[in-house]
């Protein structure tokens, strides 16, 4: 049994991403979400429009999946608060995430049990995942590994691409031009940390001050120390959001000839893994429909992956690529420095090589935009 | 109570990990006296044990009293290495001892008092700061802020307020800030590279200048009277060094502040071209000169006494110390021959020259100018000037200033007298006249030399600045860069450091004219491509940020 009908709607959740992917049956649908997260609203829409867009999805009926490619607030934050108990409610038999959610996983410079003392803001949605995934099934996926949405989609083959695990690519631990012993500063940090928590103290026998009688000229001094220790830390989580980009989930969806990619927010030390494999670069060659990775960031569309669609045209034929960009120009980078998001070279690029959909285009009015396909 | 000028205090020389026979190299430094009150805390540095992230302040002892017939004792000057390590007294005293032994090697070569950046007198100095594999200066908290961690192979912690070269260098972040306030401003790749590469030399130079150091990367065993001819020579030292120190030094130490010993022995002139283009790699270039200098000289200085292809110890020893020491004071000294602004390498060059020119017009007993010039210009650094008196080195100004109208007894120390002199002579000493203007120091120095030849001179700085649209930019000759708006606001900067002689003429007019629009323009280029017009930098704890952008080579 193969599904005749692909749809894919695409929300426009400002900075962010929200894709609602529907395969449909003879008798039945099966219906996964995969992202919900806005870190920037679109212009003009109400505040409640994280949950609005949660109660459109409802209206559709159960979900089957939801995939957090990796958490990130402008992937996940849909899934805390008011709107994430709406999505719990439709509740998904199957979540998959990244191998590095995964609560077993060994501790590591990255792993989970660093980020729960980090007063990470999107904390609800991460807690709801857990959630969900405890009532359900739980995939804590990397490249190869299974995606766990096998059993729920007959006639459909999901690959998933990514993310490495830090065994199949160093180059994770830390962006390109890092080399992977300076991993041990991760450690360094959050083993000081914790060592400091659990001792408690440097030297036990010597003498110091009761909490009462610090001495006047010290205090200043003292509730700096304290306001720099936590500037620190919240220096840390912010270098170490940006390797959370190369744990996202790369997917691609396989029905016959016909394929779909969403790499989240994959970077290009993670597509580095991917595009070194023979078999992933024969199969990405195929790709019809590319959710644009990264928002349009200038490292998320890797040129070597760009390259391998054979789909890729200047005319506009039927079978041509379609990008899907999910995003909302003026919220990170700048022109100048060539960071701009949406990268303007690689928006021209989309626009002349393939047919291009990007959120922002959509009217206030409009919620998303869906797009078929028959089989 | 009359009480010595100077006292003695153990360091330790390098960090722990460097040892002769399994004991740590010790080192003791020579410090101004004071009556120390508990901390210690002195009129300067007030060390603070208070640990932020356990939120225990550790009481710490009262430091020897002062005595009539003598320096007061030097408490840990028989402790054992565990006992040392297990202190926090000795921590604490650690950190004050090298702080101050630094501070001290500012105020002699400058000939005056050094102040710290912010209003206040005494830096707070945290060696137990936080669990982290960190240390920086920060201004905003007015502090020194070393770090702990655990090892990453054993059970052990690691110190950075027990590691000489990293407290000297956030020291002399600190001391550097406060002589040239706009060098941490963002200007240029060089500029930014300068506070850590000179930092980087004086952390270096002043570790050379402890002959426990020199005499562990002569003879790591400790037990030879002599050394070999084939020890002395430049390259066999860079070895040594490498194989005495470097090694030892501890891979996590190595992680707060890179290895700067390592690469700036190990970095030789044809590498270098090629790492100028970004901050840190420029410092690496600068330190990597200087460090070649301090080497030829060194070499030079042992060679006379080398007799049946052997020299004393002791004798290579003292040389070692002795030129890291003068070579640091000429390092030091030059920062006064600087300009207060967009500082570049080749002017840097021009101010060793002539720091060492003004004390010694005679380079024959050192020769220090003559390796400086040819190392620096081995690692593509050719000083700005040209230089009448001597290659290289600063030329006064060609016309003469109008010095009727202005009194220099009351222009040494008053900022507005300065201002008179400088505004009266505005067009010879090239200033904007539509531009804001202000005298930001007035200094006057007695610089002692090793002969005791004394040189009194009094250095001024003043800024010039300028807010004009992007449009406005022609009017200076300077080209609006691609992309950007009319509209945009752009900050110039110029200024200078004037330096009078002891009669109050002008001997030097250093610095950037806003009339300048070659390095206008090249700044300019440099803010716009780099993306400073349109991220959001942050100003507080600036050193911070750098520390752990560079830490993680994420620049």
């Amino acid at each position: 049994m193969n599904p005749w009908k692909v749809s894919l709607r695409a929300y426009n959740v400002g900075f962010g991403d929200c894709s609602l992917l529907t395969f449909h049956y003879a008798h039945e649908s099966k219906r996964i979400l995969i992202d919900f997260g806005s870190t920037k609203p679109p212009a003009g829409v109400p505040a409640n429009f994280m949950q609005r867009i949660a109660r459109d999805i409802a209206t559709g009926g159960s979900l089957d999946a939801v995939v957090a490619t990796h958490r990130h607030n402008d992937h996940i934050s849909g899934f805390g608060s008011n709107s994430g108990k709406i999505v719990a409610s439709l509740k998904p038999q199957v979540v998959v995430q990244p191998w590095t959610e995964d609560p077993q996983a060994a501790r590591d410079g990255f792993g989970r049990c660093d980020q729960s003392e980090t007063c990470t803001p999107n904390s609800s949605a991460v807690r709801n995942l857990m959630e969900m995934a405890r009532k359900g099934h739980a995939a804590y996926v990397h490249s190869g590994s299974p995606s766990g949405l096998d059993p729920l989609l007959p006639g459909v083959e999901i690959l998933v691409l990514g993310p490495p695990t830090l065994e199949q690519s160093a180059a994770i631990h830390w962006e390109r031009r890092c080399d992977p012993k300076e991993f041990w500063q991760f450690r360094a940090f959050w083993e000081g940390r914790a060592e400091a928590c659990k001792a408690g103290d440097l030297f036990p026998h010597a003498d110091r001050y009761s909490p009462g009688e610090t001495p006047p000229n010290l205090r200043w001094f003292l509730a700096r120390a304290q306001a720099i220790r936590k500037a620190q830390t919240k220096n840390f989580v912010r270098i170490l959001d940006r390797v959370l980009n190369n744990t996202s989930v790369i997917l691609l969806f396989r029905i016959g000839d016909f394929s779909l990619l969403f790499p989240g927010d994959a970077q290009i030390e993670s597509w580095s893994w991917s595009l070194g494999q023979k078999r992933y670069r024969e199969l990405l060659a195929g790709v019809r429909v590319y959710k644009v990775g990264h928002h349009g960031s200038r490292n998320g569309t890797p040129r070597s992956l760009w390259n391998l669609f054979l789909h890729r045209s200047r005319d506009s034929e039927s079978s041509r690529l379609l990008s899907i960009l999910s995003t909302r120009p003026g919220t990170h980078g700048s022109e100048p420095a060539h960071t701009e998001v949406p990268r303007r070279t690689l928006v021209e690029t989309l626009e002349r090589e393939s047919n291009l959909f990007c959120t922002q285009n959509l009217a206030k009015t409009q919620m998303y935009r869906e797009f078929e396909f028959i089989l | 109570m009359r009480y010595y000028p100077t006292r003695r205090l153990t360091i330790i020389a390098r960090d722990p990990s460097v040892q002769v026979n399994g004991s740590i190299v010790r080192a003791s430094v020579e410090i101004p006296n004071e009556e120390l009150a508990s901390g210690p805390g002195g009129y300067r540095v007030q060390v603070v044990d208070y640990d932020s992230s356990t939120g225990i302040l550790y009481r710490t002892m009262m430091a020897p009293p002062n005595r009539s017939d003598g320096p007061p004792d030097d408490p840990f000057e028989r402790c054992s290495d565990d006992e040392m390590l297990a202190s926090p007294d000795f921590h604490a005293m650690n950190s004050y001892a090298i702080v101050m032994r630094t501070l001290a090697l500012f105020e002699f070569a400058l000939g005056r008092r050094v102040a710290w950046t912010f209003p206040g007198h005494q830096m707070k100095v945290a060696p137990h700061a936080f669990a982290d594999a960190n240390a920086f200066y920060s201004a905003e908290d007015e502090a020194l802020l070393f770090g702990y961690f655990p090892q990453l192979h054993g059970g052990r912690r690691v110190f950075a307020c027990l590691a000489h070269d990293i407290v000297a260098h956030e020291t002399t972040h600190a001391l550097l800030d406060g002589l040239r306030e706009r060098y941490k401003e963002p200007s240029s790749p060089e500029q930014a590279g300068f506070h850590e590469g000179f930092a980087d030399i004086v952390a270096l130079l002043s570790l050379f200048a402890l002959r426990e150091v020199v005499a562990k990367v002569l003879d790591p065993a400790g037990d030879d009277e002599s050394v070999s001819a084939a020890a002395v020579t430049a390259d066999a030292l860079r070895q040594s060094i490498l194989l005495g120190l470097g090694k030892e030094f501890g891979q996590e130490l190595s992680g707060i502040r890179g290895n700067p010993l390592r690469r700036s022995v190990a970095l030789r002139p044809d590498e270098a071209t090629t790492r100028e283009k970004e901050a840190h790699s420029c410092g690496e270039v600068l330190v990597a000169a200087v460090m070649d200098a301090f080497l030829n000289v060194w070499v030079r200085r042992l060679r006379p006494y080398i007799r049946n292809e052997a020299l004393d110890r002791t004798r290579a020893v003292a040389e070692g110390a002795s030129v890291a020491a003068r070579l640091l004071n000429i390092c030091i000294r030059a920062i006064d021959y600087s300009p207060p602004t967009d500082l570049q390498f080749c002017d840097f060059a021009s101010a060793l020259l002539t720091a060492d020119w003004e004390m010694y017009p005679r380079d024959e007993k050192y020769f220090f100018r003559e390796e400086l010039r040819a190392s620096l210009i081995s690692y593509g650094i050719e000083p700005a000037s040209r230089g009448t008196a001597e290659p290289g080195t600063w030329d006064p100004p060609d016309n003469l200033p109008v010095y009727d109208r202005t009194h220099f007894e009351q222009m040494q120390r008053d900022p507005e007298e300065a201002f008179r002199f400088i505004w009266e002579n505005r067009r010879l000493l090239g200033l904007h006249e539509n531009a804001y203007t202000r005298v930001l120091s007035v200094r006057p120095c007695v610089r002692a030399g090793a002969d005791g030849f004394v040189l009194r001179e009094t250095v001024a700085e003043y800024v010039q600045l300028i807010r004009i649209r992007g449009a406005e930019l022609s009017t200076l000759g300077i080209r609006r860069p691609p992309g950007m708006r009319g509209t945009q606001e752009v900050v110039l900067y110029g200024g200078n450091a004037v330096i009078f002689d002891q009669f109050g003429r002008i001997k030097y007019n250093i610095g950037n004219s806003l009339f300048n629009p070659q390095r206008q323009q090249a700044r300019l280029n440099h803010l716009w491509e780099s993306g400073s017009f349109s991220r959001r930098h942050a100003s507080s704890r600036r050193f911070a940020e750098m520390q752990r952008r560079r830490m993680l080579e994420y620049l």
